[in-house]
């Protein structure tokens, strides 16, 4: 098979009795959209390897991914002015220059690391309270635990199924054991796990 | 002791220069599926900075659809994920990546990260 510059041969076995075929794919990012891309597919009729011409695939999909990572930019910086989250506060919790988060929002054009950045704080918005303490281990375990008991009792409130749910801890030495118990309906479904641990101030302050 | 066919330096240099590597089959998709390695320039560079941890090569079969050709077989990890991975050879010298996905083996998430955890599920028969 020819196209305009080029005989096409099967990469596998040699021959360029090669069809082509078009896929559809759908390309979607965190806190994004989605876009569809074309590719072109070859099918060798010999072999029936199939292969693609992965330059011109490439510069189809990295189009595509710049769009919906502008949109999911957009999309996070929104959820945070949303939910009223000064971006004042959060740029001197981590650190970033003022106004670092305005001329995102305006450009919606950031780096992969700043992006990075975006998507960890957007799935975890505590991380600030972990910036804004300077990173103190022990502080930052506090607000991760304290936040994970919140997110354990939110999941369950007002689901017609749980009659009640409770969560329990014990420190003893190094070890620690933490145990939940859901009750669906009048059936008990516990579990309890014990994890060896450095020790961890919890308790008091949580 | 099992050896591979290929010479896997050689594969990793193609890698690096991104010449002579074509992917072939749906490696293009598991690879975007599997570890969001999305183009052909994210894959290449990700085998060639040391992506692929613990490496072990499995077996030498040929080819199933051009048996002439020999494929390597290898398992590999990424962060908590178990990856498979096939190469070859064409006899113009070009490697052929045919495979590039999760291993069939156990694949849960976080494997590692439980292993120093003691999980003991009650029953309502053991309490």
């Amino acid at each position: 098979m020819k196209t305009k510059d080029r005989v096409i041969e099967c990469p596998v076995c040699g021959s360029n009795k090669i069809e082509r075929e078009k896929k559809e794919t759908f390309f979607c990012v965190p806190y994004g959209t989605e876009k569809k891309v074309t590719e072109t597919l070859f099918r060798c009729s010999e072999c029936k390897t199939s292969f693609s011409d992965d330059k011109s695939a490439d510069e189809a999909i990295k189009t595509a991914l710049e769009l919906l990572k502008k949109d999911s930019v957009r999309n996070i910086l929104n959820y945070f002015s949303e939910n009223r989250m000064n971006f004042a506060g959060m740029e001197r919790a981590l650190e970033l220059p003022q106004r670092t988060m305005s001329r995102w929002k305006a450009e919606r054009a950031v780096d992969a690391s700043a992006l990075a950045l975006l998507r960890m704080i957007r799935t975890f918005p505590w991380l600030i309270d972990v910036a804004d303490n300077n990173y103190d281990e022990v502080i930052s375990k506090r607000i991760h635990i304290l936040r994970a008991i919140t997110s354990f009792y939110d999941e369950f409130k007002g689901e017609d199924r749980v009659l009640s749910a409770s969560l329990g801890f014990r420190k003893e030495e190094e070890r620690m054991s933490v145990s939940t118990s859901i009750v669906y309906n009048g059936i008990v479904d516990g579990t309890s796990t014990t994890i060896q641990t450095t020790p961890v101030e919890i308790g008091a302050g949580l | 002791m099992k050896k591979p066919f290929h010479s896997f330096d050689e594969f990793l240099k193609a890698c690096s220069q991104k010449q002579n590597v074509i992917l072939v089959e749906n490696t293009r998709g598991d690879a975007q599926e599997c570890f969001n390695l999305r183009t052909f320039d994210a894959l290449l560079d990700f085998i060639s900075n040391g992506g692929l941890e613990d490496l072990e090569f499995e077996t030498s079969k040929p080819y199933d659809k051009f048996p002439e050709l020999t494929v390597d077989s290898y398992e590999f990890k990424t962060q908590g994920k178990l990856g498979y991975m096939a190469i070859s050879k064409n006899k113009k010298g070009k490697w052929l990546i045919k495979s590039f996905h999760l291993s069939g083996k156990s694949n849960r998430p976080f494997d590692g990260l439980f292993k120093n955890i003691d999980l003991k599920k009650l029953s309502r028969e053991e309490k």
